[in-house]
């Protein structure tokens, strides 16, 4: 069986849904033609001229029919043909030409009959948009869709007219625009949950307004106005379901273009100018080792958050990490840097920082090449920091005096500060710088 | 004792070559693998010594690769590699039961100590690693907590103990007895040990 199109009945636009059958013998072998249109146009104005010398007297029931009639038939003869516009949900039940036919003949002649088989069209189409959507990208068949609609419209009228409608307008009317919204819904919504699920409930309402009809329980215009009232809901909530759903992949695929391109430009400022970098400096070890580590930094701070390079520091261990990447930059080594726990950066814990800043200089240039390892703790009132090196270290009492000047540097600001300083070292046995600030809680 | 051996696990190629260079010359490299399913066969063929393993690969990474072979193998040591700093990457692979981990900017002459003495059955805490099980569990004896500060000031074992004035087996005692600890822990406890700490101060 040929996949049934989706395109159908439709009648999105219109408050009718009698089948497509009506027009499926006029159409379907013909090819849109602008005769087709003048001939309805005519038809029409002869009738109209007619009707106004008097020597007809239609009335509005039938000029509104013919009307219908002319423009459906004008709107399908200039659409392009879509022959899966006549098969629609009914092609799922009948599998031979003439099965379709026999069912295209009884929705449309039992349309004035309570709008039995409009409604009936309907329901198999939400039936089969419940269990096989179509795909979203399914193109709606306007005129088809308008045309056949205002074909139903005139039929229907035309049946009013001769008296043909069962039980009355104020049943039938209600029950197609529900019918036509339900279809043109199914039509229209795509296969995403939200659309079925607004499916489901739209269906679930039209029962009830149609069972509640069959009952005779409520007023009939109350239930007309409230099948009215779905009718538009499920006519224009498509369009707006599709277009917020459209708007918000619309905004997903920006965003994912921004993300894209913000990656692209840091990777293009940094890791790609790092590279050419390195290349150019292929014989200077340290400078290519200080580049890759900078470059490490930044990435790391990109991917993992671990530092906003631009904020200030309000923690203590912020603090500490931020000494780090200029010394490190300066003096091409690497600083490796743990602390445990973490208070609120004050101004002795600055002087720390500070302290701790000098003592690193000191070991980065004292110990050149070394690894150099920063520690730092802070709990129970105390903050406590280590600057490790395993440089060649020295004899205190010979030490030099530029170093001296540091050291004592150091000792004095965590003196200030309520603090105290210890410098360990042995020649051989690296360097020690301790710092220790016992704070009041 | 004779050169441990060793298959490295990580999904750069670069990576692999660069380790096997920086310890080829001190342990014997029997192989490396880039996938998890290429590390199961390898290191259930070739039974190494100990497995140098990547915590971040592509398709389920070093903690696949531990659960996979971890328990059937259980004289293979696992010592986990991860580029990044934080600690708490690797605490599934320790509770998988790694029995170590250092991080990939680690100096060579520091790798291959680290492999021999994971190979000896001991355990292995990065300076980053110590200060973070300093900081967030909350079961250590006074002995311990002073052992891994010292790790976490960047002091080798045989200083620690030093310093200390105990011997370094007594320090590998207390490591492995932390390290004990660390797998007996939910990572939800640590978290939240963690959390207090640093509400605390």
């Amino acid at each position: 069986m040929t996949r049934p199109d989706r395109g159908t009945v439709a009648a999105g636009a219109v408050p009718t849904a009698p089948d497509n059958g009506i027009v499926a013998a006029g159409a379907i072998p013909t090819t849109p033609g602008r005769g087709t249109v003048a001939v309805a146009l005519s038809l029409v104005s002869v009738l109209l001229a007619l009707d106004g010398t008097g020597l007809l007297r239609l009335g509005w029931g039938w000029t509104l029919a013919l009307v219908c009639l002319c423009a459906g038939v004008a709107l399908i003869a200039t659409a392009p043909p879509s022959r899966a516009l006549f098969v629609g949900a009914l092609a799922r039940f009948a599998t031979t030409t003439r099965a379709l036919w026999t069912l295209r003949a009884a929705t449309i002649v039992t349309a004035p009959l309570a709008g039995v088989g409009p409604a009936a069209y309907a329901l198999l189409a939400l039936a089969q948009a419940l269990t096989e959507p179509r795909p979203l990208d399914a193109k709606p068949v306007w005129r088809q869709a308008l045309g056949t609609g205002l074909i139903g419209v005139g039929f229907v009228l035309a049946s009013g007219e001769l008296g043909l409608i069962f039980p009355d307008d104020e049943v039938l009317w209600p029950v197609l625009a529900a019918a036509a919204g339900l279809s043109g819904f199914w039509w229209l919504s795509g296969p995403s949950p939200a659309a079925r699920r607004s499916l489901a409930g739209a269906v679930t309402f039209a029962l009830l307004v149609w069972g509640a009809f069959l009952v005779g329980d409520i007023d009939r215009a109350v239930v007309g106005g409230l099948a009215g009232a779905l009718a538009v809901t499920v006519i224009f909530g498509p369009r707006w379901l599709r277009s917020s759903r459209a708007g918000a992949a619309e905004r997903a695929r920006a965003a994912r273009a921004d993300e894209r391109a913000e990656v692209a430009g840091a990777v293009h400022d940094s890791v790609l100018q790092t590279l050419a970098l390195i290349q150019t400096r292929a014989d200077d070890p340290a400078e290519v080792r200080a580049l890759a580590r900078a470059q490490e930094r930044d990435l790391r701070a990109r991917l993992f958050g671990e530092a906003d390079p631009g904020a200030r520091p309000a923690s203590i261990a912020a603090a500490l990490r931020g000494v780090a990447p200029e010394i490190e930059d300066e003096h091409r080594t690497k600083i490796d840097i743990v602390t445990v726990g973490d208070a609120p950066l004050d101004e002795a814990a600055t002087a720390l920082v500070a302290a701790a800043r000098e003592a690193l200089l000191n070991a980065v240039r004292h110990a050149p090449g070394s690894p150099v390892s920063l520690f730092a703790e802070v709990a129970d009132g105390r903050v406590a920091a280590y600057v490790r090196d395993r440089g060649p270290g020295f004899d205190l009492e010979t030490i030099p005096e530029d170093r001296r000047g540091v050291t004592d540097s150091i000792v004095a600001r965590m003196v200030r500060h309520g603090g105290h300083a210890a410098v360990r070292t042995a020649p051989g046995g690296g360097c020690e710088v301790r710092l220790i600030l016992e704070r009041v809680p | 004792m004779s050169s441990p051996r060793v298959v490295v696990v990580d999904d750069h190629a670069l990576f692999r070559e660069g380790v096997r260079a920086r310890i080829s010359g001190e342990l014997e490299v029997v192989g490396e693998a880039g996938t998890v399913a290429e590390a199961l066969r390898l290191i259930r063929a070739e039974r190494p010594d100990v497995v140098l393993l990547d915590v971040h690969m592509a398709d389920g990474g070093g903690l696949a690769v531990l659960e996979g072979v971890g328990a059937e193998l259980p004289d293979v040591r696992f010592l986990a590699l991860s580029v990044s700093d934080a600690p708490e990457d690797v605490i599934d692979l320790v509770h998988a039961g790694a029995h170590g981990y250092v991080t990939k900017t680690i100096e060579p002459g520091e790798l291959a100590g680290a492999v021999r003495r994971v190979a000896a059955g001991e355990a292995v805490f990065s300076p980053s690693l110590a200060g973070f099980v300093l900081g967030a569990l909350s079961r250590l004896t006074p002995r311990e907590q002073d052992v891994l500060r010292l790790i976490a000031r960047g002091y080798l074992y045989k200083e620690v103990a030093q310093e200390l004035g105990i011997s370094p087996k007594t320090v590998e005692h207390h490591v492995s007895a932390v390290l004990r600890k660390l797998q007996l822990t939910t990572r939800h406890q640590l978290s939240r040990w963690a959390a207090e700490r640093r509400l605390l101060d």
